[in-house]
């Protein structure tokens, strides 16, 4: 028997619609067949966390004071005093030494609040030497509010220079991380007398952030 | 061939190591060390006997960072650092507990910190997280300190309880008995704090009054001691009653005639609270100076400094003992309401013909930098260098150009 081509056309055509009609039958369906290889549901999870950065700057790492000495003028003990934040040594009885000191600036360049210790490797006595030298330190706010609007000068009797000592202290335990309110000033402070020992003396200053 | 290619190439290689050596002599302009950690409340345990905490933590910043363990939890941990002493990397650690801790806060700190610098006055940055893990006692137990604020002659004073509980149960009815000695250790002042029950794990204050409006000025000593707890704490603190007066605790005592003199004195202050504006006016013989403005922090020392012009003073009228010269120093400050006002003191100097150093030689200052130092001596070496190379890069042209014109 002889099939025309129309015949075989209308086969066709039949068998795609059966088979188009059964597929989407049975999708329809799907959910209700129990265990299959369909996803009951199509839900997307992005997850992320965001690391704590603990992180902290000297953005001015070296204090130069230069070569000088304190010159005797009178028949005690001369002192030349000088400092970072203002105080320069160009009054009788300094000589030699540098003037228009800028401090250690200390900035806190993480995302959150650290808590900041200081340490010194050594104190007036080694670092100078002589008769009741003065080696200190004071921190002041870089930015306003860094360490909540009220950092930790260290007073003690003796004003408000703090002399240095080896031990490790807390400056501040909440210091700021925004941009605008992130730094603090490290200043220094000598007291050179004129029977100091002659000679090159180091100081390293360990800033600690810890978060 | 041309040798042209190989005098370029010692030509760059020999700017290439001036640069490098002229950016190397400045010193470093900033220094820092940092370090990534997961969030602080992903970093606090409550202590289970063999816990392990392991974590790998990135460290950045200077060049040179030295890794370590910090912390009294440090001796349980270990440490995997591939490359000591370089800059960013990232370290392991590994912390294993003890099946014991006492109560209390215990912290194992992981942080790298920056090479000590060769030499200068320097700062250099360390950064480091913290692992904190809290162990509960099964009974009743807590920790506590005791501040006192220094208050001003017939006020009350504020004292201020902080408790720390690391207990696992509720403590109940907690407080604490506060008695106050004077400088000869007698009983002078006694109060309490009221009762709170404090739950596991939290931490309070318990503030009170205590009644030293009738205590004169000095220092006093306080003892708490506190009840229904365990163990039976005791703590103590300091304070201070002051009063608005000062004093010159010392000043120079020797003088030179026929010179300007400094003259520095110290004055305390025995105020509770700041005193600002204050400076000396001193006066000697003829002679009058006044010092810079300062401020006293409460209970605080000031040191000032005047001039004194005594180049009126003839040297030779005065004998080799020193003539002894009385003079005044006023002290001018603010008051608390706003009131300047003075207060002098009198003091008793010497004033001696020279000073007993005064024909000392002193020792000569260091020049500053030779003119032949090492790195002027490189510097010098490299030019040498550049321009040996620019030779031998031209040198062989003009013989080539010589044969060129001869053939």
């Amino acid at each position: 028997m002889d099939i025309t081509n129309r015949s075989l056309a209308l086969l066709l055509v039949a068998a795609i619609v059966v088979s188009l009609g059964s597929t989407i039958f049975s999708l329809n369906r799907m959910s209700e067949l129990g265990f299959t290889g369909r996803a009951p549901t199509d839900t997307g999870i992005a997850n992320i966390t965001i690391n704590t950065s603990v992180s902290i700057t000297f953005k001015n790492d070296t204090i130069d004071f230069g070569r000088g000495y304190s010159n005797d003028t009178t028949g005690g003990v001369d002192y030349c005093p000088f400092d970072t934040n203002g105080t320069d040594p160009t009054a009788t009885p300094c000589a030699g030494f540098n003037s228009s000191l800028l401090p250690f600036v200390i900035r806190n360049d993480g995302n959150d609040e650290v808590s900041l210790s200081l340490q010194s490797d050594t104190a007036a006595a080694t670092f100078l030497g002589g008769t009741s030298p003065a080696f200190q330190l004071i921190f002041v706010d870089n930015d306003t509010g860094t360490c909540n609007g009220s950092v930790e000068r260290h007073f003690d009797d003796s004003g408000t220079w703090v002399a240095i000592n080896t031990s490790e202290w807390l400056v501040c335990d909440e210091m700021g991380f925004v941009a605008a309110n992130d730094a603090l000033q490290l200043h220094l402070r000598v007291s050179v007398p004129d029977n100091a020992n002659p000679g090159s003396r180091d100081a390293t200053f360990t800033a600690t952030a810890s978060g | 061939m041309s040798v042209r290619p190989v005098g370029i190439v010692l030509f760059c290689s020999a700017l290439f190591v001036i640069s490098l050596l002229v950016l190397s002599s400045f010193p470093a302009a900033s220094a820092s060390a940092g370090i990534s950690l997961p969030p602080k409340e992903k970093r606090t345990f409550i202590f289970t006997p063999g816990m392990v905490y392991e974590g790998n933590w990135h460290v950045n910043g200077a060049e040179r960072l030295e890794s370590y363990l910090g912390g009294d939890l440090a001796p349980y941990a270990t440490l995997d650092d591939p490359a000591q002493n370089t800059s960013s990397r990232t370290l392991h650690f590994r912390l294993v507990l003890p099946d014991e801790l006492p109560p209390g806060e215990h912290a194992l700190y992981v942080g790298v910190v920056e090479s000590r610098p060769d030499s200068a006055v320097g700062g250099r940055a360390a950064a480091q997280g913290g692992i904190w893990v809290v162990s509960l006692y099964p009974g009743p137990f807590v920790k506590a300190s005791l501040g006192v604020v220094d208050v001003a002659e017939g006020s009350p004073a504020n004292a201020t309880l902080r408790l720390e509980s690391y207990s696992q149960v509720e403590m109940r009815e907690v407080h604490a008995r506060l008695a106050v000695y004077n400088s000869t250790n007698d009983l002078v002042v006694e109060g309490g704090t009221r009762r709170i029950n404090l739950p596991s794990r939290e931490k309070t204050t318990l503030s009170t009054l205590l009644a030293t409006e009738d205590l004169p000025a000095g220092e006093y000593r306080v003892v708490g001691q506190i009840l229904n707890v365990q163990p039976n704490l005791t703590v103590e603190a300091r304070f201070r009653v002051g009063t608005f007066t000062l004093w010159l605790k010392s000043h120079s005592t020797e003088l030179v005639a026929g010179k300007i003199n400094p003259f520095s004195f110290m004055v305390l202050s025995n105020w509770n609270g700041p005193i600002v504006d204050v400076y000396g006016d001193v006066r000697l013989l003829d002679a009058a100076g006044t010092s810079p403005t300062g401020s006293f922090v409460p209970f605080g020392k000031l040191p000032l400094t005047a001039y004194l012009d005594l180049t009126a003073v003839d040297p030779d009228g005065i004998p080799a003992e020193g003539m002894p010269a009385t003079g005044t120093i006023a002290v001018h400050y603010r008051s608390p309401d706003g009131v300047v006002s003075s207060v002098e003191f009198p003091i008793n100097v010497t004033v001696m013909p020279y000073g007993p150093d005064e024909l000392s030689e002193k020792p000569p200052v260091e020049e500053a930098g030779s003119m032949f130092d090492s790195l002027v001596i490189l510097y010098l070496a490299l030019a040498f260098l550049v321009l040996l190379n620019l030779f031998l890069l031209f040198r062989p042209r003009r013989r080539k150009e010589r044969e060129d014109g001869s053939g």
